[in-house]
């Protein structure tokens, strides 16, 4: 019985820590609210007088359902009501408290009949203690582990209520009623069984919500889906399902594509820049006082429209789409490209990874020769190019590729906690030289610091890499291999 | 399907039903998306054979120092050379309302896509003449003392790609276990390709090396009775080359010379045996096929260039020739004189409106038979499901289908946008009387069915995507490289097979007169009666 009441206290401690995280706070609080109950429950007991064991049978079937429930309860409120969830949290814990707190009376004085109060007190809390020791080490070991937290709440919700129909048994010449009280017990074990069987579609159900934690934003444009999250890590981009920047450390990848390109060049005044519809490099860009005009090349109308418009995001790209040197276009690069003369003097590049054939032709020979006419006598062109730690082979075949169209390529790479260690290049017909200083306000970059991030270290040194080109995309095959290896 | 593929039994019950069911009206899938036959120009062509416009007189006529009859390749590389050689006044006519003759493209709801043929393969240096028009178009450039080719032309990558045994898989060549017999059977062919280039000149065009003893023995037997007398008779490298002769030919191995076959491979990269990791051999491509290269040449042609007009009869006279023309829209027809004249159209037809023309045109006639082939565009409203294996390639053959499988006329864009595309299906009908009796009276729908139930296997989901169809019959669309041809042809200029061939003030410029029907054959032909008229 107590075995039961403490595991219903932990699932909804575990819960509650699970759903709205700081597991300290959740748990305390819990176990706080738990025991108060279990003492108001207890002089509650006092109003109880006759008819004992019913009183107990149906204390015990209500607990059955209520307990039972309640881990499936809590996972479909956070789904569905989740600004209710605190409430009802806190009162189902309350609920299931007062009832365990009345149960424990009403055994000892149920039993009082049959023996002394000294054994009698010794053996009930003997009992409960040990009970409580099984499910403490039972619960984060085997029952979670085993049978996940729903299903737990159920089994025990369960033995509860055949607790419930022992309890009838024994009495069932002392209870009034016994019929009745029996089809009590059949319900409530019926609609336990029901809920195991469909735990599995709840949890699934369920999880599939709170994992992904709260999506802000979904939409499918004609080409990709575009998934905008908030959760413990801040506000998170997907494209696809792939992850495009954690909020939490955006600011280390965003920092590290802009400002090395940007500051050596030293008077950059016309700026494109390539994918990257969320504003993240516009903002960074604009630290930069004299820069005149920024254009952003991006393919998706949604994704400019949404960086543009939703509050949040307008927050965390600094409003960069709304500035007056912004223009947006919306088509693809390599039309934009081929389709104009003007050049620029910071040409920005940062597109998704190489992950198929399509965005494979983004990283060729063909892309970066057009690159190059587009690019300032002096200017820079910055270019994101995946993991050299992971795929290493990869990174150095986009630098091989860079190099081949007669450009100057100058790798580099950061750490970016959501990503890894993250490689950029930077292409230019000068060499790049460490700029004299970066924009005030950073919060990853220092002069001081900078150059560590051009030294490769031996598991991220060169390799021989074939030139990209569209007749043989390498770039596509070796990058699959390379993430394949990670992944699998 | 050739000859030599057994029919299959379900294919062979499945046609007969869909064509009943598609007269009974109730068979959805072929009829749900629009479509139709694209202009073929079938009925303009057989005008020649009718005797009404004899009777009136010429309305008017029309005066022309060098007339070109027919604008397909070889016609519109004569028109060029004249051009580059100082030469304006010119005209060039077909009958068609498109210039490009097998090159033709088309449009499916705004979308670019080949009619017939759809790539060339780089010429190497025993085709000057086409490296220095490919220079011209800024295709091929010299950069750091190297040629190069512009990548954004070349085919993309994943180039193509074989379904088999259920799965795709990379390259063209069926899988073959190693150490297994099929293993040992395509290296045995390898060697024998390597043999042959070791003994023989084999180049494109075919002219331009000396007819040896070797290549006139090949020229005698089919390439199917030599691969039996090689004892290479595995059923999936024998598939292959069928399929091989039937893409270049439009006929199998059991109908075409054993030095086609072979000419095939070795005047090119050889035949790759698996396991040879030189990479696909590169090809130009263009979404809308070489109409991208018809578009090239014609541009500059204005009023020059006369679509529409269907050649009736040619005389030569005292002063020059004189041809007779029927335009599409009018009734009456219209007499144009020249003083030269470039006959870049078929044999059979050149034969037929030039009754008195010279012997060797109508023995050619009689010799060369014709493939036929139809070519389906289907437009899919989004990108097809995919079964595992190879990614979607540029060209997707299906082993065993009635078709050479399809070619995604979108892979060349740069777009990475997944959008609607356009399904170009290739199926060579050979040149039987029968062949052509379908290809005259089978309906549109026949023709997709066809298509349809080649690409249910590897995309069950075909048909539900598909919004338009265009189909287009290629009547006497490619000489067939038959036993003794190539001996035949080599004999007409001993020695001089690489200059125009002339007959007084007519110069035959056409694939035909190679024997086999690629662009770079027809190209330099039409070059050098333009050279030289």
């Amino acid at each position: 019985m107590a075995a039961c009441g403490l595991l219903y206290e932990l699932t909804a401690g575990a819960l509650a820590s699970y759903l709205l995280s700081d597991s300290v706070l959740q748990f305390s609080t819990i176990i706080g609210a738990y025991l108060f109950a279990m003492g108001v429950g207890s002089w509650l007991s006092r109003y109880f007088e006759r008819q004992l064991p019913a009183h107990f049978l149906r204390i015990e079937l209500l607990v059955s359902c209520i307990g039972g429930f309640l881990p499936a309860t809590l996972f479909l409120a956070h789904a569905w009501a989740a600004d209710a969830f605190r409430a009802l949290l806190y009162g189902l814990v309350f609920l299931v408290g007062l009832l365990v707190g009345l149960e424990i009376p009403l055994v000892m004085r149920m039993l009082k009949r049959n023996s002394s109060l000294r054994e009698l007190v010794a053996q009930v809390l003997t009992f409960d203690y040990l009970g409580a020791l099984a499910v403490s080490v039972a619960f984060p070991l085997v029952l979670v582990p085993q049978l996940g937290l729903i299903r737990t709440g159920l089994v025990f919700g369960l033995l509860n209520a055949m607790v419930a129909l022992w309890t009838l048994w024994i009495f069932r010449f002392e209870i009034r009623r016994v019929a009745a009280h029996a089809w009590a017990c059949v319900l409530c074990i019926a609609a336990l069984i029901v809920g195991l069987g469909q735990a599995e579609q709840i949890t699934r159900w369920a999880e599939d919500r709170f994992y992904e934690e709260r999506i802000l934003f979904a939409e499918s444009s004609q080409w990709q889906r575009v998934v905008v999250t908030h959760g413990r890590a801040g506000h998170r981009l997907f494209l696809n399902g792939n992850l495009q920047f954690a909020e939490r450390d955006e600011y280390r990848y965003h920092e590290a594509l802009v400002h090395p390109a940007m500051a050596a060049h030293g008077a950059v005044r016309r700026v494109a820049v390539l994918g990257g519809g969320d504003g993240m490099a516009v903002r960074e860009i604009l630290r930069y006082p004299g820069v005149e005009s920024i254009t952003l090349v991006e393919l998706d109308p949604h994704m400019t429209r949404l960086f543009a418009q939703h509050e949040a995001l307008r927050r965390l790209n600094a409003d960069a789409l709304h500035s007056p040197k912004v223009k947006v276009v919306n088509t693809d690069a390599f039309k934009w490209l081929e389709s104009g003369t003007d050049t620029y003097d910071l040409i920005v590049v940062d597109f998704p990874d190489p992950t198929n054939f399509s965005i494979g032709k983004l990283y060729t020979q063909s892309f970066y020769a057009l690159l190059d006419q587009r690019l300032a006598a002096s200017g820079y062109a910055v270019i994101q190019s995946t993991s050299p730690l992971v795929a290493r082979q990869s990174f150095w075949t986009v630098v091989s590729t860079i190099e081949s169209v007669g450009l100057r390529a100058t790798p580099y790479h950061a750490h970016v906690p959501s990503f890894g260690e993250w490689g950029f290049v930077i292409a230019g017909r000068r060499p790049w030289r460490k700029p004299e200083q970066l924009p005030g306000g950073l919060r990853f970059l220092d002069g001081a610091t900078l150059s560590a991030l051009f030294e490769f270290p031996l598991d991220m040194a060169r390799v021989t890499a074939q030139v990209n080109q569209l007749s043989n995309q390498v770039l596509v095959h070796t990058y699959e291999r390379e993430w394949g290896r990670v992944s699998r | 399907m050739g000859p030599s593929q057994p029919v299959k039994r379900r294919t062979a019950l499945a046609l007969p039903l869909a064509l009943g069911l598609g007269l009974a009206g109730c068979e959805p899938t072929p009829t749900a998306a629009p479509g139709g036959f694209t202009d073929d120009a079938m009925a303009r062509g057989h005008r020649m054979r009718q005797a009404d416009w004899r009777a009136a007189p010429p309305a008017r006529t029309l005066r022309t120092q060098v007339l070109i009859v027919g604008a397909g390749m070889a016609g519109l590389a004569a028109a060029r050379a004249l051009h580059r050689r100082g030469i304006e006044d010119f005209l060039v006519m077909d009958l068609h309302d498109q210039a490009g003759g097998n090159a033709r493209g088309g449009q499916l709801a705004g979308l670019p896509h080949p009619l017939g043929a759809h790539y060339l393969p780089l010429p190497g240096e025993d085709a000057p003449e086409i490296l220095e028009w490919l220079q011209e178009l800024g295709l091929r450039k010299r950069l750091h003392g190297l040629w190069v080719w512009d990548e954004r032309h070349l085919c993309h990558s994943p180039q193509e790609r074989v379904f088999a045994d259920g799965q795709w898989h990379e390259g063209l060549l069926p899988p073959a276990e190693p150490g297994s017999a099929t293993s040992a059977q395509y290296e045995a062919f390898s060697l024998w390709v390597g043999q042959v280039q070791r003994e023989a000149r084999f180049v494109v065009p075919a002219g331009r090396a000396r007819w040896s003893a070797a290549q006139a023995e090949l020229d005698r037997t089919t390439f199917a009775d030599a691969l039996d007398r090689h004892g290479l008779t595995d059923s999936k490298l024998r598939w292959y080359l069928d399929y091989c002769c039937i893409d270049d030919f439009g006929a199998p191995a059991a109908t075409v010379s054993a030095w086609a076959g072979l000419h095939y491979f070795a005047s090119r990269q050889g035949f790759k045996a698996p396991g040879d990791a030189t990479p696909a051999e590169p090809v130009l491509t263009w979404p809308e096929g070489n109409d991208w290269l018809v578009r090239q040449l014609s541009a500059n042609l204005g009023d020059r260039l006369r679509l529409g007009l269907t050649a009736l009869a040619l005389e030569e006279n005292r002063s020059g020739v004189r041809l007779l023309a029927l335009a599409s829209d009018k009734t009456e027809t219209l007499r144009i004189d020249a003083q030269q004249l470039v006959l870049a159209v078929p044999v059979h037809v050149a034969a037929r409106m030039w009754p008195a023309g010279p012997v060797v045109l109508h023995e050619a006639a009689r010799r060369i038979q014709h493939s036929n082939w139809v070519v389906v565009n289907a437009r899919l409203r989004s990108a097809l499901e995919d079964r595992g294996g190879a990614a979607p390639a540029w060209d997707n053959v299906i082993t065993h289908g009635k078709g050479l499988g399809y070619v995604d006329a979108s892979h060349q864009s740069l777009d990475p946008r997944p959008g609607p595309k356009v399904l170009t299906w290739y199926h060579s009908l050979g040149g039987s009387l029968a062949a052509r009796a379908t290809l005259r009276d089978a309906p549109w729908t026949h023709w997709f069915t066809q298509m349809q139930s080649d690409l249910a296997v590897p995309h069950p989901d075909f048909a539900e995507r598909v919004s338009h169809v265009s189909v287009s019959r290629h009547g006497h669309a490619m000489a067939i490289p038959t036993p003794g041809l190539q001996n035949w042809l080599a004999a007409l200029q001993p020695g001089r097979r690489s200059a125009a061939l002339r007959q007084g003030r007519v110069s035959l410029a056409h694939s035909d007169w190679a024997g086999y029907s690629i662009l770079e054959e027809a190209f330099v032909r039409g070059h050098w009666a333009g050279s030289a008229a």
